[in-house]
């Protein structure tokens, strides 16, 4: 699954969220601001990451493949619909060296934006990638806008979608066990199945929030004000290394590619 | 021929990635017609795979299933195998998806392709067996109903596909004790009368004594230990090892023991053990 956090020891897992957050935030704007130059480093930063971070390859690729469409829609269009003078083709469709360059560029900047990103989920529970969120939009608490509880909103979204998937399988398996055929002949049947999935799952969910509700309040959860944490995110050594890497990269990017034209 | 028969098998879940748990590890198991099975075991040893392997949900990696000598792994026969193998997973009521009580039990028979008389049958005699009123069926919504009629009523949905097997997944968790009575009343009823084979998983060792036959203790997706009742709860060395504890009667008379009592076979029952203990009243403790 896109995202997934995958338990294993390693120095990437060990860093503070708010470091990897920041980092993949200026790995990101290297390779886009930073013309081949930030391309280049950015794949340096990138691969240096997923060795860092103990990514099987497998698990990296079929993450990877999840997004893999709309990849390669994205650089066809990039590739069929540029301008230029034609390399080759046939009739209406013509390939040209600029569409080339551009279709390749594209596909590099994007599939290093979703690696940094997997790199990102699968080194961090959904609980401390939030906590490192929370932390950096505190400034827009001052113009008064609720951070924490949007914030709780979101980690709890996040962490029941492995939940509510269980209980989508678990549901299927019930339904089939009833002879629901989900994939069956005839529209009919097949609305009918998708029904004896939905409407129950969305019970679910209804009595899951209810529970979770009441369970917080009880806890006499009030919301951010005052609220303290029982793992303080806390900064060391590797952090700093890791954000001085990225960020030296942006900046050497960008002035490679002002002044040289990288 | 025994009914069922799962030859060593073994089942992993999330295969060959980092958060891959082994479920089964070679597990053998001979179920054989009309038998009341319970597959007792701490959360996690693998009883609710096992139940899935029956009709087919999931297929094993290596080894393989047989019901009523087929294989699982055989697609066309895995077509038709949930009307021959009825399986009602933990909170089944969790399922309900339709107006009324009658719809929701209908669910089966209806897609069994029968006719709206037969269907009707079908429906009123699963109700009847786990003892919902009739009446009732046809204008209230299940969700309306109390949590053990609910249960109730997701049993019959299963029972009015008249499987051969019923394969039931912690039928009595998180129901009061007169809910439990009437679930085991009807599973009772549903193999005495229809000569159902029933295979039930459960950690309640009190249910199990009194309504299994047949006990199979498994632990770490392999079966530990398997026998009467009587058979499995006197060896509770190894009961216990599989995090399991006794029935209460057996438990005492086991204590008992352990503090020198000369009790003889472990109790099933609250009268047995009864029994037991006054046939000892005079007897001295045999190490003094």
């Amino acid at each position: 699954m896109l995202g997934q956090y995958l338990p294993v020891e390693s120095a990437i897992h060990r860093l503070d969220p708010r470091t990897k957050l920041l980092s993949v935030f200026l790995l990101i704007a290297a390779v886009i601001a930073g013309g081949r130059a930030g391309m280049a480093l950015g794949g340096l930063l990138t691969a240096a990451g997923v060795i860092a971070a103990r990514l099987p390859l497998r698990v990296l690729w079929r993450q990877v493949r999840l997004l893999g469409l709309i990849i390669l829609v994205s650089v066809l269009f990039q590739i069929l619909f540029t301008p230029g003078a034609a390399v080759f083709g046939a009739g209406p469709v013509k390939v040209t060296a600029q569409g080339l360059e551009s279709g390749i560029t594209l596909f590099v900047k994007i599939l290093l934006i979703v690696l940094a990103g997997i790199i990102l989920t699968s080194t961090t529970t959904s609980l401390r990638l939030s906590s490192g969120i929370e932390f950096l939009l505190k400034p827009l608490g001052r113009l008064g806008l609720p951070v924490h509880e949007i914030v709780m909103a979101v980690s709890i979204a996040i962490r029941f979608i492995p939940v509510i998937t269980e209980e989508a399988q678990d549901l299927i398996n019930a339904q089939m066990s009833r002879g629901v055929g989900f994939n069956g002949p005839g529209p009919g049947r097949r609305a009918r199945a998708v029904i004896s999935l939905v409407v129950p799952l969305l019970t679910g969910v209804l009595r899951r929030s209810d529970d979770l509700a009441t369970a917080m309040e009880a806890r006499c959860y009030r919301g951010g004000a005052g609220r303290t944490r029982m793992h303080a995110m806390a900064f060391a050594r590797a952090d700093a290394i890791c954000l001085m890497l990225t960020g030296t990269s942006l900046v050497a990017a960008v002035l490679l590619r002002v002044t040289l034209g990288l | 021929m025994p009914i069922i028969s799962m030859e060593n098998v073994w089942y992993t879940y999330n295969r060959g990635t980092p958060i891959q748990t082994p479920a089964l590890s070679g597990l053998s198991l001979d179920i054989s017609r009309g038998g009341f099975v319970a597959l007792a075991g701490h959360t996690g040893s693998g009883k609710s795979t096992v139940l899935r392997h029956l009709n087919g949900l999931l297929l094993p990696h290596r080894g393989r299933v047989l019901i009523e000598g087929s294989d699982t792994r055989d697609k066309s026969f895995r077509k038709g195998l949930w009307t021959r193998v009825g399986l009602v997973l933990q909170y089944p009521e969790r399922q309900f998806f339709e107006e009324t009580v009658f719809r929701e039990v209908a669910v089966g028979p209806d897609n069994l392709g029968l006719s709206p008389g037969e269907v009707e049958d079908r429906v009123l005699e699963a109700l009847a067996v786990v003892g919902i009123d009739r009446r009732l069926a046809k204008e209230t919504s299940p969700y309306a109903l109390s949590g053990g009629e609910q249960r109730r009523v997701a049993l019959a949905s299963v029972l009015a596909i008249r499987p051969g097997v019923l394969a039931l997944d912690e039928p009595t968790a998180g129901i009061d004790f007169r809910g439990r009575q009437r679930i085991f009343e009807a599973l009772v009823e549903l193999k005495r009368h229809q000569g159902a084979t029933i295979i039930m998983a459960s950690h309640n060792m009190d249910d199990m004594a009194r309504m299994a036959d047949q006990i199979v203790v498994i632990k770490e997706g392999r079966a530990l230990l398997e026998g009467t009742p009587r058979q499995v709860f006197a060896s509770h060395g190894l009961v216990r090892e599989a995090g399991l504890s006794l029935p209460f009667p057996s438990e005492v008379m086991a204590r008992l023991r352990e503090k020198g009592f000369n009790t003889g076979t472990p109790a099933l029952t609250v009268d047995e053990a009864a029994e037991e203990i006054i046939n000892n009243m005079g007897a001295r403790k045999t190490g003094q």
